[in-house]
């Protein structure tokens, strides 16, 4: 009798265990590569990238879409291999060390005592869809460069991104996130390039 | 009897005689007009010479010295008239003198009076072809014209000043303030009672006064000496305190001197300690994080469907194109 019950037991609860799911796969964004230099004149400087912080829903390893303007959705079989806030990070940081912008370029893990900080707020990192069968990567991230000595904000700027997707799933929505990261370096390297040089901050 | 006159005799006589009156003539007149004793000054003058003639006198301080040459139009400045004397050239003319109109008496006539100038001036140089010039003083016409056209001008401004002052609404103002002043004087009379005895009331309290300052010195003696036995039995009871007190002090001097030169040497440098872990910690709460988001996520779908742990029954909300 005592077998009886647990050999029922131990079915039940294995039965979980034999539902079969499709493999789940992970993406990331790996940092690109830009052949041309963007920047003529390097600052003699060092930049500290504070790591960037997100909304929470954003602070995860899931793939979220977004349809419309407020429903929202994780995909179950796709994944970010990390957080989009380390992915962009990595980009970016990437792309100035490419561009040679600074004489310098620490992370925000670096104990040197930098001349400048770079701070971000990413508020949106979604595979956005329309009513029109169309779908985009869409990215709303805020910088803001900050002289660590005397505590000011030297320059901000709010940058939206958005890139067209190939395809209505998963795999495109990792294609257009990916443009738009690649956009989003370039544009905050041409944004540092400016606003270092109309400002009158010195080392 | 007819007489024997050679009239031969008497023409000559009279032709010598007429020859000798004429010589004498000419050389009088020549002795008096000689050039050589006088020098030549010119005076500009810029008020009317009414009553100086050519030929008038030029008086130095009251002496005649010489004379007005010509009198003309200064053919530079039609504001002033050039005169050209003619003075005796012994004359001490001298780079201080000034020359001024004077009129003799009520007649009308004028001249030229010039006055000395200092004795220690150096004199005036002057020759035909550039004739020096005396400076021109105004005349007392002049001057009395001058001061008599100020004075009326003040005298005008007073009279204004005088009206403005004598306005209507101020002669009403005065004397509305004489009626005050008037008023406020019946009332004081009135309360000239009142007034001796708070004069009497005040003398009183002075006196009060005194007398409260007398205990008032008194008291502080009495606290002055309170005082003093107060300090000396502090003094010998705190002073065993205090010893040790100081004791204490020189001990924690000594503690905080180590302390300084440990801090100076680095050996509790929190900040260089602290970075690296802060760091670490900073890396795990991220990661802290992530992990939290991820059991939020499936804590979330186990509350909606709790036999998912152990059946997975219930079908997930699949992405676009899964």
């Amino acid at each position: 009798m005592k077998f009886f019950i647990t050999t029922i037991s131990i079915s039940v609860l294995l039965t979980g265990c034999f539902t079969m799911h499709p493999s789940t796969h992970e993406y990331t964004i790996l940092p690109s590569y830009i052949p041309s230099k963007q920047v003529t004149q390097s600052v003699n400087a060092t930049l500290k990238l504070s790591s960037t912080r997100s909304i929470t829903s954003l602070a995860s390893t899931q793939f979220y879409y977004l349809k419309g303007t407020s429903t929202i959705g994780a995909y179950v079989y796709s994944r970010w291999a990390d957080t989009p806030s380390a992915m962009i990070d990595r980009a970016v940081y990437s792309s100035l060390q490419n561009q040679e912008l600074f004489s310098t370029l620490v992370s925000s893990t670096s104990n040197v005592t930098a001349d400048l900080l770079l701070e971000s707020d990413l508020n949106a990192f979604y595979h956005r869809f329309h009513d029109d069968s169309t779908s985009e990567g869409f990215i709303d991230i805020t910088y803001r460069l900050i002289n660590p000595k005397t505590k000011t904000t030297i320059a901000t700027k709010r940058f939206i991104i958005i890139e067209p997707s190939p395809s209505k799933d998963a795999k495109g929505g990792v294609i257009a996130l990916n443009q738009a990261t690649h956009e989003l370096s370039n544009q905050c390297i041409a944004w540092l390039n400016t606003s270092i040089k109309d400002s009158t901050w010195k080392k | 009897m007819e007489s024997k006159v050679n009239y031969t005799l008497v023409g000559l006589f009279v032709l010598l005689l007429s020859t000798m009156l004429i010589a004498f003539a000419f050389w009088l007149g020549k002795h008096n007009d000689d050039e050589s004793h006088y020098r030549h000054y010119k005076v500009y003058i810029s008020e009317s010479i009414s009553g100086l003639a050519p030929e008038a006198a030029v008086k130095f301080n009251g002496v005649d010295v010489g004379l007005v040459e010509s009198i003309q139009i200064n053919p530079n400045n039609s504001e002033e008239v050039e005169l050209v004397l003619k003075i005796q050239k012994e004359t001490p003319i001298r780079t201080d003198s000034t020359a001024t109109l004077k009129f003799f008496g009520i007649t009308g006539l004028a001249f030229i009076e010039i006055n000395g100038g200092n004795k220690n001036s150096p004199l005036m140089i002057t020759s035909d072809t550039d004739l020096a010039v005396i400076p021109t003083a105004p005349s007392l016409i002049k001057r009395l014209d001058e001061t008599l056209s100020t004075v009326i001008t003040k005298l005008s401004k007073t009279l204004d000043h005088t009206n403005a002052i004598m306005s209507d609404e101020n002669t009403q103002n005065f004397s509305q303030t004489l009626k005050t002043l008037k008023i406020l004087t019946q009332r004081i009379n009135s309360y000239q009672d009142e007034i001796d005895l708070l004069l009497k009331n005040s003398i009183q309290t002075g006196q009060n006064i005194d007398q409260a300052m007398l205990k008032v010195g008194d008291s502080a003696s009495s606290v002055k000496s309170s005082m003093d036995t107060f300090k000396v039995t502090m003094s010998e009871r705190l002073s065993p305190t205090m010893k040790s007190w100081e004791a204490t002090s020189k001990k924690t001097n000594a503690l905080l001197e180590k302390i300084e030169s440990s801090m100076e040497r680095g050996d509790y440098d929190l900040k260089s300690i602290a970075t690296q872990s802060t760091v670490e910690l900073n890396e795990r709460l991220v990661q802290s994080r992530i992990l939290q988001n991820e059991m939020e996520i499936t804590l979330k779908s186990l509350r909606e469907s709790p036999s998912d742990l152990l059946f997975k029954q219930s079908k997930p909300n699949l992405g676009p194109g899964e």
